[in-house]
């Protein structure tokens, strides 16, 4: 297959057809990888929503060199030969990106210190490395109640970003559809149908690919921080699903069971619910060492300013992006 | 139309033909004109034969002249452009000035202030609508459109502050251009327009809350556009 140039932040690659932008900028490294909340690469139709990955394209392609008149989100926009897209070294980029993570944090109720998804967090990432240091929000934020959506997940509407992938999950990866969303604007909310419980034996991966703390595991509720807990790679014979998982260990405890992430924060493989939740005995587990983390969250201790990029001044930019 | 495509094509001026015109707002004639493109804006909002001009002889104020996104014109530069050409009913001359000081003819829905309108209040009203129309599906709109309207709400009610338009301004730009769809712009664009040509007005609302808590302040203290050079385009 022809494969086609594109060049992202003065780095060049080649890729096939129908790779977006963000796909291409993700093979080149993370130093140029716009971030995304809301795409997720096994989820169809995901991406789009949350304006997080928006990019300039300063040329459309060989045959038509002329900019596209807007930032267009790279997780839905496709590359084109000779195409040239900015992300970091564009200040308009930057500032659009800015706009977009006060957005999402005006009606959010940063209570990190009580949310079970902290240090895990892609909103804090988000806007630890790319927001304002400060809110310009003087009104209250919208809450809601909790609700318990089946036994084993919590739903925590009020920091949900509305980025649909849980919504995706429930609908691409289980049989009958009871979860979405209702309302609209700002008033929007996920739900289950009639305050359904959502059944069945994937419905645990919608917590795997929350990015905040709206879904949460309810067997793993308040139990611990999750940088105390060491992360393994495990693996069991499963008829369900593929068996091949992470453990959450305090100690020997098993505090929790999640589906492997990749360093961009999706999960390699889908995980069914008897291994997610029913699992929790060291023999129920054949180990395979510590899991490297990848990511700049605090999960992986003492390594947040590894990867970080600091938008606001361009000498602490990695060097590989300004040459 | 039933004379066919040339004869359709010498209506108007240009890309401009014929187009219905649904016009509101305090004129004498509110109602729906199909108009040929290029009569004057003077002519369209003053003769009788289209809005019958302001009612009860008050001064215009302000127009709006293509639907609600669009951006206001203050009165100086309804019927005329900023070069002090005639301004027609045109896709074109609406739009001369770019959005500095020009507008859209957009949808056509053509709106008239008289010299008492508030046009805080008028833009609070906008972005109510905006706020309430926004899907909710990206983050931008979702967001900034309830944020703009409670910061409108505030300055409507004499709670504002003189930060408030700088930060209207920053927060529509960030809006604008950055949504799925074209309803993130036309939340943007009027509430940037207002204060482009009105900035004095909503510095009266906050300077003066006691005044502003009456809707009506306008009847008993008209507020006009300020003269031209006045304006920071
Ligand atoms: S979802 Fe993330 S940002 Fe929100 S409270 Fe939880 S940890 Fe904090
Ligand atoms: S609950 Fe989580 S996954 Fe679902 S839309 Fe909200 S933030 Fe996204
Ligand atoms: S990741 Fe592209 S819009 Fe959310």
């Amino acid at each position: 297959m022809d494969l086609l140039k594109v060049t992202i932040d003065n780095q060049t690659i080649e890729v096939p057809a129908g790779t977006t932008i963000l796909q291409a900028a993700r093979l080149i490294g993370k130093e140029v990888a716009p971030p995304a909340m809301c795409f997720y690469t096994k989820l169809k139709t995901s991406g789009g929503y949350c304006r997080t990955c928006l990019v300039k394209v300063s040329k459309g392609s060989e045959k038509d060199p002329r900019p596209m008149p807007k930032l267009v989100a790279s997780c839905r926009t496709t590359v084109m030969d000779g195409m040239e897209v900015q992300n970091y070294t564009s200040p308009e980029v930057v500032e659009a990106r800015k706009g977009v993570v006060e957005f999402l944090l005006i009606n959010h109720p940063l209570d990190c210190p009580i949310c079970d998804q902290a240090g895990e967090c892609h909103l804090q990432d988000l806007s630890y490395e790319n927001g304002r240091s400060h809110s310009r929000y003087e009104f209250d934020r919208r809450t809601f109640d909790k609700i318990d959506i089946g036994d084993k997940i919590q739903l925590h509407m009020t920091r949900c970003i509305l980025c649909y992938r849980c919504v995706k999950v429930a609908d691409q990866l289980t049989p009958g559809r009871v979860h979405g969303v209702i309302n609209r604007g700002d008033v929007a909310e996920i739900s289950t149908y009639i305050q359904n419980a959502v059944d069945n034996e994937f419905s645990g991966n919608m917590v795997d690919v929350c990015p905040v703390g709206a879904l949460t595991d309810k067997t793993f509720r308040f139990k611990s921080r999750v940088w105390f807990l060491k992360p393994f790679d495990a693996h069991r014979d499963c008829d369900k699903c593929s068996g091949k998982t992470v453990l959450w260990k305090y100690g020997k405890e098993i505090y929790r069971v999640t589906g492997r992430k990749d360093q961009w924060g999706e999960v390699d493989e889908w995980i069914c619910n008897t291994c997610r939740y029913e699992k929790k005995a060291p023999s129920d587990w054949i180990e395979e060492g510590p899991r490297q983390i990848d990511r700049h969250s605090v999960i992986s201790q003492n390594m947040y300013e590894a990867g970080t990029k600091f938008v606001d001044s361009p000498e602490t930019l990695p060097k590989k992006q300004l040459s | 139309m039933n004379d066919g495509g040339a004869e359709y094509a010498k209506i108007g001026i240009g890309r401009s033909t014929v187009l219905v015109i649904s016009a509101s707002g305090n004129i004498n004639n509110p109602g729906v004109y199909e108009i040929e493109m290029g009569i004057t804006v003077d002519e369209f909002i003053f003769s009788d034969q289209y809005c019958g001009g302001i009612t009860n002889g008050k001064r215009l104020k302000a127009c709006v002249p293509g639907g609600s996104s669009v951006p206001i014109l203050p009165d100086y530069l309804v019927c005329k452009t900023a070069t002090g050409e005639d301004r027609l009913m045109t896709y074109e001359s609406l739009s001369d000035g770019g959005f500095a000081t020009g507008s859209m003819l957009g949808s056509g829905g053509f709106i008239v202030y008289d010299e008492n309108q508030c046009i805080v209040r008028n833009t609070w009203n906008f972005s109510r609508f905006y706020h309430h129309e926004s899907c909710g599906q990206c983050s931008p709109c979702r967001e900034g459109t309830g944020w703009m309207e409670k910061v409108l709400h505030r300055l409507e009610k004499g709670m504002g502050n003189m930060g408030d338009m700088d930060l209207l301004v920053d927060v529509a730009k960030k809006i604008e251009g950055n949504t799925i769809c074209p309803l993130g712009d036309a939340a943007a664009w009027p509430i940037a327009a207002a204060i482009r040509h009105f900035r004095h007005e909503f510095e009266y609302h906050v300077l003066h809350p006691e005044k502003v808590k009456d809707p009506k302040h306008g009847y008993r203290e008209p507020i006009m556009p300020k003269a031209p050079s006045a304006v920071t385009a």
